[in-house]
């Protein structure tokens, strides 16, 4: 299914949502801080990103930002408070959408299958070449071209 | 009446109204007396030389010379004899003059005099020079001038005075109109502040550069506001927080449960959900202890009791109980001082203590944790010292503010609420006492309480 992003400085966050998303198939990728998911960013493929906001050095606001700079792919907040402020903010850096705290299992695999579907939807198939718009990586039989 | 400067201009209009016009009248008659005075004056000065004229020669050509001088002047001349018959006169008498005439010589006046009688045919001035020659009575001059004379001299005195008067009830109007403008516009600015700090717009800004009473009240205004705002931010970064503080042990509460409901879990893994829902939840009913312990000290509802108490059993106590866990995670625990007595409550004291050592602990990872106690130049205290990570100089103001963590979400992993140091500070002050923190970041922390004398 999807290989999934988390980032939280909790590890007991991390571990949760790991024993949530593997069951359906996704791959987590497990970081506890925002300079290691920028570094893995780069070198890692990814379907979507789940970021909480609440996170010491960096939150997950200028996060989200800074990975929208150079990525595409989804990203839902994870947030302790569902005010709009909160909401809106999320529109502003890029965010695809937010999770309120308590997470409820449902809700978060529903959200997430709905965005990953959307654009795995747009991603594109030409005579063997491949163009994913998460990554922005076009690939021709399976091989990385440009 | 709108404004409150309306009062005060018509309150200041009117006595200055009063007061000029009570100045005005008086400078006014005393004005017009003088010139009355100088007319009359100048009357019996004429009437004088008359007299003098006739003393050296009293016949009938000087009289007549006389009579002829003062016909052709504004002025009538009469000359008549010691018994008060005409002599001569220089102009046809009306009927008051000659009977005022018969009624001022039947007095027999020897003395220079000056009448002012009323008549039908206007007021008439009257002077009186009696004629003496060698100690003998022989006549009188008397002179006569219509009281027109004198209205001719006043006349010009009243315009000056009303054209002065009307220009000076104007610059007053204005005045006042600008003095009661000054006050009420400041007035109605701080008015329509307050009115607009009511409707929950806190940012007031008022504008008024003043060292009067009024510069002061706009100062407090927008102090106010200041604070109000301070306040209400405070209060919502407050909600938000302890949102966030409840809701994340709540996920993982209902999140290991959702877990936990999962089929063919392995044992060993239940156990551990388990223990972290238990965790968890531990962490959740602490929470809502402090911050309800939090509300009663903001409503003043929690009481110390104030009973004389051994201090240092008390800290002797508490860092007995978390001795293990200090010495558990390698650090040095030294504990001295003197017998020191304080009045104060025991539970709530050890609570402080308690707080204070167990965040020694939690940022302490190598070293020591010092407490010592006894009494100093100012009173009873006592004080924690960690060789921990310490808080950083720009944190350290806001560290006793609820929920405060010098970095977001730090406290959580090392298990505490934010809220332990917003508590012991206010126990501490509800004894009189001081909190104070000193700390350098990766050399250590200090706290101290202290008593006065």
């Amino acid at each position: 299914m999807g290989r999934i992003l988390i980032v939280d400085d909790e590890q007991r966050m991390l571990q949760l949502m790991k024993l949530y998303l593997t069951p359906h198939g996704h791959t987590c990728h497990l970081v506890d801080s925002a300079e290691k998911a920028l570094e893995l960013v780069r070198t890692v493929p990814i379907d979507l990103a789940l970021l909480d906001v609440m996170m010491p050095e960096m939150d997950g606001w200028i996060l989200c930002q800074k990975i929208r700079q150079s990525a595409d792919f989804p990203i839902i907040m994870l947030t302790a408070r569902n005010q709009k402020d909160d909401i809106l903010r999320g529109h502003e850096v890029g965010a695809d959408d937010y999770v309120a705290k308590p997470i409820h299992e449902g809700e978060l695999l529903a959200r997430i299958e709905l965005l990953i579907g959307r654009v795995k939807n747009e991603s594109e198939t030409f005579q063997g070449l491949y163009y994913d718009p998460a990554s922005y990586q076009c690939t021709f039989d399976q091989k990385k071209n440009c | 009446m709108k404004h409150i400067s309306h009062y005060i201009g018509l309150l200041v209009l009117t006595a200055i109204l009063l007061i000029g016009s009570v100045l005005f009248s008086t400078l006014y008659l005393n004005l017009v007396n003088q010139r009355t005075d100088e007319v009359i004056l100048g009357l019996l000065n004429r009437g004088n030389t008359h007299r003098d004229v006739l003393e050296e020669s009293f016949n009938k050509e000087t009289i007549e010379h006389v009579s002829l001088m003062e016909s052709a002047s504004e002025f009538i001349v009469v000359i008549t004899d010691e018994k008060g018959t005409i002599l001569n006169a220089s102009n046809r008498l009306t009927e008051e003059m000659r009977k005022e005439l018969t009624h001022t010589e039947m007095k027999n006046q020897r003395k220079d005099m000056v009448l002012q009688t009323p008549t039908e045919q206007g007021d008439f001035l009257m002077t009186d020079s009696p004629i003496e020659i060698s100690g003998v009575h022989q006549g009188h001059v008397f002179m006569f001038a219509p009281e027109a004379l004198i209205q001719q001299v006043v006349k010009p005195l009243r315009q000056q005075f009303i054209q002065v008067g009307v220009i000076a009830v104007f610059l007053s109007l204005v005045t006042v109109a600008i003095c009661t403008r000054l006050i009420s516009r400041p007035l109605i600015k701080m008015e329509r502040a307050t009115a607009k700090l009511r409707d929950g717009h806190l940012e007031v800004d008022l504008p008024i550069n003043r060292s009067d009473e009024l510069g002061a009240l706009a100062r407090s205004i927008t102090q106010l506001a200041n604070d109000l705002d301070y306040v209400n931010r405070e209060r919502t970064e407050f909600l938000a927080h302890i949102s966030h503080e409840l809701r994340t042990p709540l996920t993982y509460v209902k999140g290991y449960a959702d877990i936990l409901s999962r089929p063919n879990l392995p044992e060993s893994e239940k156990t551990m959900y388990l223990s972290i829902i238990k965790e968890e939840s531990d962490h959740l009913s602490q929470l809502i202890e402090q911050l309800m312990f939090l509300a009663r000290s903001d409503e003043n509802e929690f009481v110390v009791k104030r009973l004389p108490l051994a201090l240092d059993q008390v800290i002797l106590s508490i860092a007995e109980k978390t001795r293990p866990a200090i010495e558990e995670k390698g650090l040095q625990f030294v504990v001295s001082g003197h017998p020191v007595l304080v009045t104060g409550d025991e539970i709530r004291l050890g609570q402080v203590i308690l707080n204070l050592l167990d965040n020694a602990r939690k940022y302490t990872e190598t070293g020591e944790i010092k407490v010592r106690y006894g009494t100093n130049d100012i009173g009873p205290y006592f004080t924690i010292r960690d060789t921990g990570i310490g808080i950083a100089e720009e944190a350290l103001p806001h560290v006793k503010k609820r929920l405060y963590r010098s970095e977001p979400s730090r406290s959580r992993s090392h298990g505490g609420s934010g809220l332990g140091l917003t508590i012991a500070t206010a126990i501490v002050q509800a004894h009189d006492a001081l909190l104070d923190i000193k700390s350098e970041p990766n050399a250590g922390t200090i706290v101290t309480v202290q008593w006065k004398g």
